[in-house]
């Protein structure tokens, strides 16, 4: 079962793991940080070809190692980490602030943190698991806190590592319990042999202690991707980290969390008639869906209302993800193939999308030094190709055609629908439209408000910076209209390494 | 390629030619910019001139032009390219397309990033169309959200002092309706597995209309349709038609979702207040009439009482509100309001006279309040303000706009002999039968029509001239050939009706077909 | 004492973990807090380890020990960071970042 001999499997693990150690030789060797970055740069384009070629191959049974899973799943998710890696490799070479000297550090955490996005979304092992979550949530503490001498930063960070700390706390508790009742620590084996099948027999009596520890264990997730009532932290580490940071938070890592997520779920609490197991297991199953739907219409709610006050364009950005993650939910609740199918789909559309938006925050503080939505006042029109991009952004995170956030929303949609949840798609519906006020706030002061005279004469223009938003635009207007729409569908169709066995 | 096997999609898509062009153009090019604005709305108008005349069989009950390919096909995406016109949506397509043109030329004077405006009037022509010709849900969801984008700007950047309030009012309430209508699409598709309008409008087929109907035929029994087909002490069919309802009744508007038409049309730009009165009210009383009731037949039939009270309020609030305005924008406004009742009133009586009366009455109030914006617009233009009180005897100094304006609102009112006067009259005939009382009632709003806008005239063509405007120049000539079509339509159709009716009277016998257990 | 005995114990760390990550207004006493709560699941998986009979449990403590304490050296690298900033350690008093 284990396939050690055959490296092709790791490889990608190997190579993000030597360019992260080289990286950081590099900078004792050349002391320039935008040569470390440049470096880091081409170890994740190795890293993300590697996986190309393994996607592109039949994975084999079981675990590499024993607890690293190579399944498609897992390969489809590390390539959604290395590709918005990538991103924020870029934009932190790009952007003013953090071009600076003393970055070179930075892009080894930054690795670091993707290799533990990498093992958390590549494990049924509890303690795999538990070691992924941990390097890529040190990693982020200390890169939310990079600038150094900064308060907003430093207080982010701050916020962070204590609530971060407390929430995969209480989620190795829940491990520990789940271990308890069934002796393993391999998910897998636990949904294979019907570990819990016991507890389940038992009755009410047998739910209390699964519950306790699958509520648990749910704590740490939702930190993770930041759902109610564990999304406190989010809006101020948004704000104060840098903005590559907050990009890498709020994409590789909410991706990352959502895998764990869904592994987890899969291996014990799916509700599919065709799967082995029994009806008292189905059961629960359908009972963790209603929370789970609870939890999602509390927190699109919740992230929607808060949005609407602000006026900070990251911590509006940082609630506008709270809210997303709550539409994603809405799939996860289906606790079926179907509803995994249009998490999956989702969370590749809102790459594309989040990254753009962040690209474009990073664009314009270049010029204007500022992350307020008034700083925007204007500028649609002295930077048009930005302006444009960042509207087509906006109205794919509000979900509106021609987008790829529409087509996620809409299998969103359909998934909830046909599983019986028709109020939370109604709840999400209105949702939508709450979100376009606090969205369209940004195009408004892009475009309905005039520039102050002689404030800028022009937007710096930065044709990289602006060469990728476009790219990231096409991926965003692709993946919704026509033939994108259907490789989109064959990502998503990965959804059955978890739900089928 | 051939521009007659795909007449609806060079109608639809040609603005994007022009889109393209624009772009490339410096901006400093305003005369050519405009050139290519013009050509780029001139082709589909002629083309779906060609349509009306040549291409289309007025005689005909089915669907024509019919264009179909497979657009997605994957996992939950089952859409197809289908588009195609019948004699309800034909009429609609040919006047947005005049709507658009018009609306380039009365944009002349706009200065201001004129790429980005004409761009935008393109793509709010795409969308337009779309919605007219789509056959398909998905399709029509799709060109109905595309619609929006165009318009908020149009409005929020070229706009009046409240631009910004009124932009994302109008965008809220609309997107408010959508997203409700997308949840009924979703439950449709899931229920029958497709998106395809036609198949629910087929009167050749068996008859199926309905969508428990066609759940039914399909030995479907979907899990949303809880054991006896209930869900929260509703049919399900009731949510279906409650959704797309209320998405099409914020469109028309419908009392109470009017709200936001009011203040779109007093801060939209002339040109966009034409396009918004005349045609996008339009697309809520198509998307009813093409969708909405005939996907929940047996809710509609159970709800129509309560839907000829809305129309009826509609008529009478709205000329009520309208008497009692100063801002002649706004008063021409409410007049919209008052004017789209009728579209319900007639719908709801479901006989084939009203229902010819409803669908005459969205062409010609297309026309109409089309005249109605643009003589707001050009007083505008002179005298920087809309209040009506602040004019008086204007008639002897602009003799030719005073004319302009009497041939406009006598149109709006329902002269006998202009085009208005049809499909109200065949609008209240066919639902005295039904609704005899909330026909009277209605009828009170003709008469408080007319009043409001006699009282206009008299407020701003007679009297004492205001001497702050003794040296307005009359209207110009730009201004008259866009008034001029819409004139010439409000006569044409006003002396020949039957020339329109008898393109409607096909699609209205088919839709009636739809209802099962209609006497 | 049987295995019920370890888990009244850790539950009773566990509990006093929580409460004093969310009461104290002091950062050192909250970190102390999150010490007593992966304490806490140590002594449990060492327990079930026991019970269990396999060394399963005992490994993932031993890991966990490890990254408890790489945890609370960038915790307390950060911490220092905003004494240096704010003069302070309690966590309410770092307010840029607010509602």
């Amino acid at each position: 079962m284990p396939d050690i001999t055959n490296p092709f499997w790791i490889r990608p693990e190997l190579c993000l793991t030597a360019f992260a150690c080289a990286a950081l030789l590099v900078d004792l060797l050349f002391r320039e940080s935008v040569l470390v970055g440049a470096f880091s740069l081409m170890g994740l384009l190795a890293t993300g070809y590697f996986l190309l070629q393994q996607y592109g191959q039949t994975p084999p049974p079981g675990h590499v190692l024993g607890c690293v899973a190579v399944d498609r799943f897992a390969t489809l998710f590390k390539l959604f980490a290395v590709g918005s890696l990538i991103f924020v490799v870029l934009f932190t070479l790009l952007g003013k602030r953090t071009r600076r000297e003393g970055f070179s550090e930075f892009y080894f955490i930054l690795l670091c943190a993707g290799l533990g996005a990498f093992f958390l979304a590549s494990t049924y092992h509890l303690l795999m698991m538990f070691l992924g979550l941990e390097l890529l949530s040190i990693s982020s503490y200390v890169l939310t806190g990079y600038y150094k001498g900064n308060r907003r930063s430093g207080e982010a960070a701050l916020k962070y590592v204590i609530f971060g700390a407390v929430a995969s706390g209480v989620m190795l508790y829940g491990f520990t319990l789940i271990y308890g009742l069934t002796g393993s620590l391999d998910l897998l084996e636990i949904s294979e042999k019907q570990l819990l099948r016991a507890q389940f027999e038992a009755g009410p009596s047998g739910y209390v202690p699964i519950s306790i520890a699958v509520a648990m264990c749910f704590a740490g997730f939702a930190y993770k991707i930041s759902i109610a009532p564990f999304h406190f932290w989010t809006p101020d580490v948004y704000e104060g980290a840098p903005t590559p940071v907050t990009t890498f938070l709020a994409v590789a890592s909410k991706g990352s969390g959502f895998a764990a997520m869904l592994r987890f779920l899969s291996a014990g609490f799916l509700v599919d008639p065709n799967l082995p197991g029994n009806e008292a297991m189905m059961g629960y199953g359908v009972k963790i869906g209603h929370l789970v739907a609870l939890l999602a219409a509390v927190t699109m709610t919740l992230g929607n209302l808060a949005a609407l006050q602000q006026t900070n364009l990251k911590r509006m950005l940082a609630y506008s993800s709270i809210a997303h993650a709550g539409y994603i939910l809405m799939g996860v609740a289906t606790m079926n193939d179907e509803g995994f199918k249009s998490v999956l789909f989702y969370l590749v559309a809102y790459y594309f999308m989040n990254l753009g938006a962040f690209g474009a925050v990073i664009y314009f503080a270049n010029t204007t030094s500022g992350e307020e939505i008034d700083d925007l006042r204007g500028l649609g029109w002295r930077a048009p190709v930005v302006g444009v991009t960042f509207i087509i952004f906006l109205v794919a995170l509000v979900g509106l055609p021609p987008t790829s956030g529409f087509v996620g929303k809409y299998n969103l949609f359909v998934a909830a629908i046909r599983n019986g949840y028709q109020w939370l798609a109604v709840v999400a519906g209105l949702n939508t439209a709450i979100s376009l006020f606090y969205y369209f706030r940004i195009a408004k002061a892009m475009y309905l408000r005039d520039p102050d005279e002689g404030r800028f004469k022009t937007v710096t223009p930065s044709p990289m910076l602006a060469g990728l938003l476009v790219l990231l635009a096409f991926g965003t207007l692709w993946f919704g209209i026509g033939p994108g729409v259907a490789q989109l569908q064959d990502y998503a169709a990965v959804s059955q390494t978890l739900t089928t066995r | 390629m051939n521009v007659a096997s795909n007449l609806l999609s060079w109608i639809t898509f040609f603005p994007l030619v022009g889109i393209l062009a624009i772009m490339c153009l410096p901006s400093a090019q305003k005369q050519l910019i405009r050139l290519v604005a013009i050509v780029a709305s001139a082709v589909p108008l002629g083309l779906s001139l060609y349509m009306w005349f040549w291409g289309f069989d007025g005689a005909s009950e089915r669907m024509q032009l019919i264009e179909r390919a497979p657009w997605i096909q994957a996992g939950n995406f089952v859409v197809q390219y289908f588009v195609g016109v019948d004699g309800l949506s034909m009429p609609l397509v040919a006047l947005t397309c005049l709507l658009l043109f018009i609306g380039v030329f009365a944009s002349w004077n706009i200065e201001r990033g004129l790429k980005g405006y004409f761009a935008l009037l393109l793509l709010l022509e795409i969308g337009i169309n779309g919605t007219f010709v789509s056959l398909d849900m998905f399709l029509f969801y799709v060109f109905w959200e595309i619609m929006l984008l165009p318009m908020y700007f149009l409005i929020g950047i070229w706009g009046g002092p409240r631009r910004e309030y009124a932009a994302i009012k109008f965008f809220l309430y609309t997107l408010a309706g959508s997203v409700l209508m997308l949840v009924a699409i979703v439950a449709i598709y899931i229920i029958t597995g497709r998106f395809n309008i036609q198949s629910y409008l087929d009167v050749n087929g068996n008859n199926v209309a309905g969508l428990l109907e066609l759940a039914r035929t399909k030995n479907i029994n979907p899990q949303v349709l809880t054991a006896n087909g209930m869900l929260l002490g509703l049919p399900f069919q009731d949510w279906i038609f409650w959704f797309f309802f209320i998405a099409f009744a914020i469109k028309v508007p419908v009392f109470p979702f009017h709200t936001w038409l009011p203040d779109a049309h007093v801060e939209a730009p002339t040109p966009i207040s034409v396009i918004l009165a005349g045609i996008l009210l339009k697309l809520g009383g198509y998307g009813m009439l093409r969708i909405g009731f005939p996907i929940a037949p047996e809710s509609f039939m159970k709800y129509r009482d309560f839907l000829a009270v809305l129309g009826t309020i509609n008529i009478v609030y709205g000329a009520y509100v309208a008497m009692g305005q100063t801002d002649f924008k706004k008063l021409v406004a409410y007049s919209s309001v008052s004017h789209m009742g009728y579209v319900l009133l007639g719908a709801a009586s479901m006989t084939d006279m009203g229902l010819k009366g409803a669908t005459l009455q969205m062409f010609n109030h297309g026309t109409s309040s089309a005249m109605l914006f643009l003589i707001v617009g050009v007083l505008y233009d002179r005298a920087h303000h809309r209040d009506l009180n602040g004019f008086g005897g204007l008639m002897t100094q602009m003799p030719r706009y005073g004319g302009w304006t009497t041939l406009g609102f006598f149109a709006a009112l329902g002269l006998p002999g202009l085009a208005g006067f049809w499909s109200e009259a065949m609008t209240l005939l066919g639902s005295f039968g039904p609704y005899p009382t909330l026909t009277i009632i209605s009828g009170l709003g003709v008469l408080m029509t007319a009043a409001f806008l006699l009282w206009t005239i008299q407020r701003v063509f007679l009297g004492p001239l205001n001497p702050k405007y003794a040296k307005l120049p009359d209207i110009s000539a730009r201004e008259i050939f866009c008034q001029a079509p819409f004139a010439a339509l409000c006569i044409v159709f006003g002396v020949a009706p039957a020339m329109l009716i008898n393109i409607l009277a096909p699609a209205v016998k088919s839709y009636l077909a739809m209802f099962p257990g209609l006497h | 004492m049987g295995l019920a005995g370890y888990l009244i114990v850790s539950a009773v760390m566990l509990a006093c973990g929580i409460v004093c990550t969310v009461a104290r207004k002091n950062v050192i006493y909250i970190l102390m807090g999150i010490e007593l709560i992966l304490n806490a699941a140590n002594l449990n998986l060492v327990a079930f380890s026991r019970f269990n009979g396999h060394l399963d449990g005992q490994v993932f403590a031993i890991f966990s020990i490890i990254l408890a304490a790489a945890e609370a050296a960038v915790a307390l690298a950060i911490v220092l960071n905003v004494f240096g900033l704010f003069d302070s350690i309690r966590p309410d008093d770092p307010d840029l970042l607010k509602e």
